[in-house]
C-alpha cells in the first residue's frame, strides 16, 4: 500500500511543517533500535536502522533554519550514532572482501610448487580479527548511546526541540 | 561530511512551497559545485560531498512529493539516483583503499604482498567504475539536469 502524506492542508511553514514531519520520522528510527541490540551480528536490523536515520538527519538538517540550539543538539547526537553505524557498516562490507582474499592467496599458494614463493597469509587473517573486534567494540558504543538517549528521554528532547 | 549549503534569505515562516523551492534549488547548485572535481578525481571528498547532497535532495523530495506531479517526479528521482548510485560505488572503493593503504603502510615489507595484490584488484575496480560514473554524469549534464530540475521545481511550487 502507498505511504500517505504526513503533511496537513493547514497553511504550512517551514517550521511548522518540521512538527509534522520530523516526529514520524525520529519514532520510525527509534522503533527499530531493539532488533540491532537484540541480535549484534544481524545485518538487515542494521541496516534498516541506519537508512532511517539518514532520512532523518537530511531531513533535519532541511529544519536547521527553522529552529534553535536544541534542535541542532539533537541533530548532533544524530549524526554520532549514524556515524557508528557508518562504521559498523563498513567493516560488515571489508570484512568478507578479506576473508575472499585470504581464499584467493590461498589458491594462488596452493598452485605454486615452490613454497618460499607462497604469499603469507597470517597478517590478512590479523586484520580480519582486528576488524572483527573492532565492529563489536562500535557495537558495545551504539548500545552505550542508545542507553544514554533512554535515560536523556531523547524523543521528549527532540519534540521540545521543534516546539 | 560537508554540512548543507545555507539558503541565504531562507524565512522558516514564509510558505512552505517558497522555502521548499529556495532550498531545492540552492541544494541543486550544491550538488553541481562538486562535479568539476569529482571528475577530475583528485580531492575523494568532492565526490562524496556531491553524493551526499545527492541523497539530501533525493530525501527531501521523498518526504514532500505531495507538492510534486507524480510523473515528474519520478524522472527527477530516477535521474538523481543514477547519479547516487555511480557515485555510490566509486565511494565505497575509495573508503576501501584508503583503510588497505593505512594498513600496507603499516606491515613490515615481506607481509605487505598479498595485501598490495589486493589494492591493485581494488584500484582496478575504481577505475573501471570512474569510468562509468564520469560518462554517466556527463550525459545528465548534457541532457540539461540542472535546467530540467529547475523548471520542475519552478512549475511544481509556484
Amino acid at each position: 500500500m502507498k505511504k500517505k502524506s504526513t503533511l496537513s492542508g493547514k497553511r504550512l511553514t517551514l517550521r511548522s511543517s518540521g512538527q509534522e514531519i520530523l516526529p514520524p520520522m525520529l519514532d520510525s528510527f527509534l522503533q527499530r533500535i531493539d532488533p540491532v541490540i537484540l541480535k549484534e551480528q544481524r545485518q538487515e536490523p542494521l541496516h534498516a536502522l541506519r537508512l532511517r536515520g539518514k532520512r532523518l538527519r537530511y531531513a533535519m538538517e532541511m529544519y536547521v533554519p527553522a529552529y534553535n540550539s536544541p534542535f541542532i543538539d539533537c541533530l548532533d547526537s544524530v549524526k554520532e550514532i549514524l556515524g557508528i553505524l557508518g562504521r559498523i557498516h563498513d567493516l560488515d562490507i571489508n570484512i568478507p572482501v578479506l576473508r575472499q582474499h585470504v581464499r584467493q592467496v590461498r589458491h594462488f599458494n596452493a598452485g605454486i610448487n615452490d613454497r618460499a614463493l607462497n604469499m603469507p597469509t597470517e597478517r590478512l587473517r590479523t586484520i580480519i580479527q582486528q576488524f572483527e573486534e573492532e565492529r563489536h567494540n562500535q557495537f558495545l558504543i551504539l548500545c552505550d548511546r542508545f542507553l544514554q538517549w533512554k535515560q536523556e528521554e531523547f524523543r521528549q528532547r527532540f519534540l521540545q526541540s521543534i516546539q | 561530511m560537508a554540512k548543507p549549503w545555507e539558503i541565504v534569505d531562507l524565512d522558516p515562516d514564509d510558505p512552505l512551497k517558497v522555502s521548499l523551492r529556495q532550498i531545492l534549488l540552492g541544494w541543486m547548485e550544491e550538488i553541481l559545485s562538486y562535479e568539476s572535481e569529482t571528475i577530475k578525481g583528485t580531492d575523494l571528498e568532492a565526490l562524496h560531498n556531491m553524493r551526499i547532497s545527492a541523497r539530501r535532495l533525493r530525501a527531501i523530495l521523498k518526504i514532500h512529493r505531495q507538492f510534486f506531479p507524480k510523473k515528474l517526479l519520478r524522472r527527477q528521482l530516477l535521474e538523481i539516483e543514477k547519479l547516487i548510485d555511480n557515485l555510490g560505488l566509486v565511494r565505497e572503493i575509495d573508503v576501501f583503499l584508503k583503510e588497505l593503504k593505512e594498513l600496507v603502510k603499516e606491515l613490515p615489507a615481506g607481509d605487505r604482498v598479498a595485501l598490495q595484490w589486493m589494492l591493485a584488484q581494488q584500484q582496478t575496480i575504481r577505475e573501471v567504475y570512474r569510468r562509468t560514473m564520469k560518462a554517466e554524469i556527463r550525459k545528465l549534464m548534457r541532457n540539461g539536469f540542472k535546467r530540467q530540475f529547475e523548471e520542475f521545481v519552478w512549475g511544481s511550487l509556484r
